[in-house]
C-alpha cells in the first residue's frame, strides 16, 4: 500500500480515536423552567377631543355665546308674597321670604377636595315679577356651609323694581348679585354642600300702618326665583382630590385570573399630550397598608399634564406638549400583596397658578403607550 | 392499509423535519464509488455494472444549519454542576443572539436512491440510471426574527424589523435520471444526465416583502407582500371576508390504496432536470472537473392551494374619541380595530398551477495524484437557493485502491465553520460493495446522561452528513485497461 497509505488509515483511526467528550451534562439536574421575557411596547389608545366632546351642554353647563362653559343652578319660587302677606286686617310693613336651601349636589365630591380653589365671577341673580306698585325692598340672607365652615353673602338690602301703575301691571325684571356687591365669589369657592336663604320684603310705600290697604295693594303679588350662574373662570392652586379605594392589583390566591401582577417584570405607561386647557394635573398612586398606616410603594406622575399657557383675559392660548413616563417595576409588583388599598391622588393647577377661563372648544390629544414586559411561562 | 401509508408519510416527514438531508458529499466526489456520478456525471467508477437496490444502495442524510449548536441551547452551570436552557430566566439572551446572523438557515435534505444502475459502453462510454426520492427542505430564519421573540420589540423603536428574508420551503419529490458519459478527446470527457422529475408534495413561501415598522411613539406598521404555494393534501378554508379560517389536511386521498398510489406516484406535478460535467486531465497527474448538476423545475398542478396576501396596516393605538364622546362603547371601539386588522390582512385563495425551481450546485474541483493510487484534491461547491449561495470548500487526501478498498479524509470549510473533518471508506467482498462516508464526522461531543440514559451528541450541529449504503458490482474497468501484454512485439 506503501507509505502514504499507510498514513492516511493512520490518520483516519487516530481521528476516531481521539474523539473527545467537552462536557457531560447531568439531565437529572435540567432546570425545567423555561419562559420567555421579552418586552414589548405598543401604542395602546389615542385620542384628541374637544371639552365639548366630554362635556354635552345641558341645563346645567351651559356654553355662552363665547363658548366659555358656565354652570347654572336654578332654584324655582324662594319667593311669592301676595296682598295677604303683607295685610292681616291692616298693613304690616314687611313680609318674610320663607328660609329654604339650595343643594348644589357636589358633597361627594368635594369631600375629598383640598387645595386652594377660587371661583372668580359668579353671578347670583334674583329673577322676579313684581305687581305691586310700591316699592319693594328685599333684605336677602344668605350663607354658604361646609362641614364646618360658613361664609355670608353680605348683600345689602335692594329695591325691586315697581310696574308703571297704570301702563304697567306687572314688571319682570332680574337684580344681579355678583362680586361687585357681595361676597358672592368667596362663598362659592367654599365651595358649599348646601346654601341656605333667608330673608324679608319690606314696603316702602307712605300708607300708614292701620289704613286699610285694598285700595292701594289690591293687586299686588311678587314671585322671584334664584339662577346661580358659575362660569368657569376660576385660580386653582394645589387642588388635590384624593381618593382611597380597595386594592384592585392584589392576587386573590382563589382567584382564576391568567394574569396576575407577579407576571410582569415591568408595566411602563408613556403619555403624550398636547394639552390645550389651562390646567395641569400630577397623579399619585400610592399602595397603601392600613392596618400600619403606611405607604408601602408610591407611583408619582408629577406632570402629567401640563398647563397650556393663557392670555390676559385667562383664555388659553396655546398648547403644551408633555410626555409623562409612568414605571410599575418588579419592585412595586412585589409589593402589591403588602398593602389593602390604593390612594389615588390628583392635583390640578391652573396655568402659572393664575386666573384661567374654561371654553368649551379647548382641545386635549393624548398618545398612550404601553412597554410590558412579561414573564412568559411556556411549561 | 391507509394505516400503514399514513405511518410511511409520518415516517417521511418525521425523516425531513429531523433534519435528514445532503447538501453535498464533498468527500464522495475522488473515492471510487459508482454514485460519484451524481455530483459530476463526467466521472465514472473503477467497475464494470453496478446494481443499486431499493433504499439499501444509497440514503443520504444531510442537515445544514449556521446558527446553533449544543451549547448555544444547554448552558451547564459550574457552581452546582446544574444545566439551563436558553429558555431559561438565568441564561442572558445577549449570549444567544450573538451567535445568530442576519439570515439563519435550516436545510434539511435527504436522497434515497430506489434504483441505479451503470454500465461500461464500449472503450470508454458509461451509461447510467438512478431512481430517486428526494426531500429537501430550506429554511431562512431573519435575525430579527430571533431578536423580536427574545427580547421584544422595543428595541426597534424608531427603524423597521425586517423579515424579508423570511423564506421556506419543502420539496417531496423522485426524480428518474438517465446519463451518459464519453470521451470527447485523449483528455476531455464529458457527462450528461437528463432527469424526469415527479413531484409529490410541495410547500414554499414566496416573500416579496414583509416588515413591521416600529415608530419612535410605538405606533406599527405592517406590510406583507406574500405567497405560499401548497401541492399536497392541505386544504385552506377562508371566511366570507377572505381570512383564513383553518387550515387542515385532506388525508382521505391516502385513505385508499389508489389515492396513495396517485400521490406517491406525483405524475400530476411533473418537471424536467439535468446535470452536466466534465473532467479534463491536465497530465498524468493532474485531473480538472467541473460540474453543474440539479438544475431543473417542477410545475405543481395537483392539489394546488395559492394564498397571497398583499397589505398594510397601521396600527397607532385604539382611538378612544369616540368612547369619550360618548358615540361609542370601548368594547365597540375594540372590535373596530380587530375588523380593521382582519380586513387589512385579506388573503386571496386560489388553486393556479406554480413552478419551483431547484437548487443548484455547482462543483469545480481539481485532484493530483501522488501515486497511481493516493491523490489530493481540492473541490468547491457552490448551492445556489433561490437568491442564497451556499459555499463549500474541501481539501482531501484520497487512496482508491482498484475496485477493492477506497478510502478518503477530508476537510471542509462551509457553514461559517472550519473544523470540518470528514472522512469515507468503501470496501468491496466479492461482488458487494459497502460504504459509509461524512464530510463532518464529529470529534468533540457532549456526554447527556440521566437515571436511564448515556450517551454522546456531538457539540457542534452545524452539519450533519452521513451517506452509507451497498452496492452490487461487477468487473474492474481499470484492471482491465491496465492489463498489458507479457510479451513485447516490436
Amino acid at each position: 500500500m506503501g507509505k502514504r497509505s499507510r498514513l492516511l488509515v493512520t490518520v483516519i483511526m487516530i481521528v476516531f480515536a481521539t474523539a473527545c467528550v467537552k462536557e457531560t451534562y447531568n439531565m437529572n439536574k435540567l432546570a425545567k423552567e423555561y419562559q420567555l421575557s421579552p418586552t414589548w411596547a405598543i401604542s395602546a389608545v389615542k385620542g384628541d377631543v374637544l371639552f365639548s366632546d366630554m362635556v354635552k351642554p345641558t341645563d346645567t353647563i351651559v356654553f355662552d355665546q363665547n363658548k366659555l362653559v358656565t354652570l347654572i343652578f336654578k332654584k324655582d319660587s324662594i319667593v311669592d308674597l301676595k296682598l295677604s302677606d303683607f295685610s292681616k286686617g291692616t298693613i304690616v310693613k314687611t313680609a318674610i321670604i320663607d328660609p329654604g336651601t339650595f343643594d348644589v349636589n357636589i358633597e361627594d365630591i368635594f369631600s375629598h377636595i383640598t387645595g386652594d380653589f377660587q371661583i372668580i365671577s359668579p353671578v347670583l341673580k334674583l329673577n322676579y315679577t313684581n305687581s305691586f306698585a310700591d316699592s319693594v325692598k328685599i333684605n336677602l340672607n344668605v350663607n354658604a356651609k361646609r362641614g364646618s365652615k360658613t361664609v355670608n353673602l353680605n348683600l345689602a338690602p335692594f329695591k325691586l323694581l315697581k310696574p308703571n301703575i297704570p301702563v304697567q301691571q306687572v314688571i319682570s325684571a332680574t337684580y344681579i348679585i355678583d362680586k361687585n356687591n357681595s361676597n358672592l365669589p368667596s362663598l362659592i369657592s367654599l365651595p358649599p354642600d348646601i346654601l341656605n336663604y333667608s330673608g324679608s320684603a319690606t314696603l316702602t310705600s307712605q300708607v300708614k300702618s292701620g289704613v286699610d290697604p285694598t285700595d292701594i295693594l289690591s293687586a299686588g303679588r311678587m314671585t322671584g326665583s334664584l339662577e346661580l350662574e358659575i362660569p368657569l373662570e376660576l385660580k386653582i392652586n394645589n387642588l388635590a382630590y384624593a381618593d382611597t379605594v380597595k386594592n384592585f392589583l392584589k392576587t386573590d390566591s382563589s382567584s382564576d385570573d391568567k394574569i396576575k401582577p407577579e407576571d410582569f417584570q415591568l408595566l411602563r405607561v408613556i403619555l403624550t399630550a398636547n394639552n390645550g386647557f389651562p390646567l395641569g394635573v400630577s397623579v399619585q398612586m400610592i399602595l397603601f397598608d392600613s392596618k400600619s398606616q403606611t405607604n408601602i410603594k408610591t407611583v408619582d406622575a408629577a406632570s402629567l399634564l401640563s398647563p397650556a399657557p393663557v392670555d390676559a383675559t385667562g383664555k388659553a392660548n396655546g398648547t403644551t406638549e408633555t410626555t409623562t413616563t409612568i414605571e410599575f417595576n418588579k419592585d412595586f409588583f412585589g409589593s402589591v400583596d403588602k398593602a389593602d388599598k390604593i390612594i389615588f391622588k390628583f392635583t390640578l393647577n391652573s396655568t402659572a397658578n393664575g386666573i384661567v377661563r374654561i371654553y368649551s372648544d379647548y382641545r386635549i390629544s393624548f398618545t398612550a403607550a404601553l412597554v410590558v414586559q412579561p414573564v412568559i411561562n411556556l411549561n | 392499509m391507509s394505516g400503514k401509508i399514513k405511518h410511511l408519510f409520518a415516517i417521511i416527514l418525521l425523516a425531513t423535519s429531523s433534519g435528514i438531508s445532503a447538501q453535498n458529499n464533498q468527500t464522495l466526489y475522488f473515492m471510487n464509488l459508482p454514485q460519484n456520478h451524481l455530483l459530476n456525471p463526467a466521472l465514472r467508477p473503477g467497475n464494470s455494472l453496478y446494481i443499486g437496490l431499493p433504499v439499501i444502495s444509497g440514503i443520504n442524510l444531510n442537515i445544514n444549519n449556521n446558527f446553533v449548536n449544543f451549547s448555544d441551547v444547554f448552558l451547564k452551570r459550574p457552581l452546582n454542576d446544574s444545566v439551563i436552557t436558553f429558555l431559561n430566566h438565568d441564561y442572558n439572551p445577549d449570549k444567544f443572539l450573538a451567535k445568530i446572523r442576519d439570515k439563519n438557515f435550516f436545510d434539511p435534505q435527504t436522497t434515497i436512491q430506489l434504483l441505479g444502475i451503470g454500465f461500461s459502453v464500449g472503450n470508454d462510454g458509461y451509461v447510467f440510471l438512478d431512481v430517486n426520492d428526494r426531500i429537501e427542505g430550506n429554511l431562512v430564519i431573519p435575525g430579527d426574527f430571533f431578536s423580536l421573540a427574545l427580547k421584544g420589540n422595543e428595541q426597534f423603536a424608531g427603524s423597521k424589523i425586517d423579515l424579508s428574508s423570511l423564506r421556506g420551503s419543502m420539496r417531496y419529490y423522485r426524480e428518474v435520471g438517465l446519463g451518459f458519459s464519453k470521451n470527447i478527446t485523449e483528455k476531455l470527457r464529458i457527462g450528461i444526465k437528463g432527469k424526469l422529475l415527479f413531484g409529490i408534495a410541495d410547500a414554499s413561501i414566496v416573500n416579496h416583502s414583509l416588515g413591521i415598522s416600529v415608530n419612535n411613539n410605538y405606533s406599527h406598521t405592517f406590510d406583507a407582500n406574500m405567497e405560499v404555494n401548497f401541492s399536497g393534501p392541505v386544504k385552506v378554508y377562508t371566511d366570507s371576508k377572505n381570512n383564513i379560517d383553518s387550515i387542515k389536511v385532506d388525508d382521505k386521498k391516502l385513505n385508499n390504496a389508489s389515492g396513495a398510489k396517485d400521490f406517491f406516484m406525483g405524475k400530476g406535478n411533473m418537471g424536467v432536470g439535468l446535470d452536466i460535467g466534465a473532467t479534463y486531465e491536465l497530465n498524468d497527474r493532474i485531473t480538472l472537473s467541473a460540474s453543474i448538476t440539479d438544475l431543473g423545475f417542477i410545475r405543481w398542478k395537483t392539489d394546488v392551494t395559492n394564498l397571497k396576501a398583499n397589505n398594510q396596516f397601521v396600527f397607532s393605538g385604539l382611538n378612544v374619541s369616540d368612547v369619550i364622546d360618548g358615540s361609542k362603547t370601548f368594547d365597540e371601539v375594540g372590535q373596530d380595530m380587530l375588523d380593521s386588522l382582519k380586513n387589512a390582512f385579506v388573503v386571496t385563495n386560489t388553486a393556479k398551477p406554480f413552478a419551483t425551481y431547484l437548487p443548484f450546485g455547482v462543483s469545480v474541483g481539481g485532484s493530483y495524484n501522488l501515486t497511481k493510487s493516493f491523490s489530493v484534491g481540492l473541490l468547491s461547491y457552490t448551492r445556489i437557493i433561490e437568491k442564497q449561495l451556499r459555499e463549500a470548500l474541501t481539501l482531501s487526501a484520497n487512496l482508491n485502491i482498484g475496485n477493492l478498498f477506497s478510502t478518503s479524509i477530508s476537510y471542509t470549510a462551509e457553514n461559517h465553520r472550519y473544523d470540518n473533518l470528514g472522512a469515507g471508506i468503501s470496501f468491496r467482498a466479492g461482488v458487494t460493495q459497502f460504504y459509509i462516508l461524512s464530510d463532518r464526522i464529529p470529534v468533540v461531543f457532549n456526554r447527556i446522561k440521566n437515571d436511564k440514559t448515556n450517551i454522546l451528541i456531538p457539540d457542534t450541529w452545524n452539519t450533519i452528513n452521513l451517506r452509507f449504503g451497498m452496492n452490487i458490482v461487477f468487473g474492474n474497468r481499470q484492471k482491465e485497461k491496465s492489463d498489458k501484454p507479457m510479451v513485447l512485439i516490436e
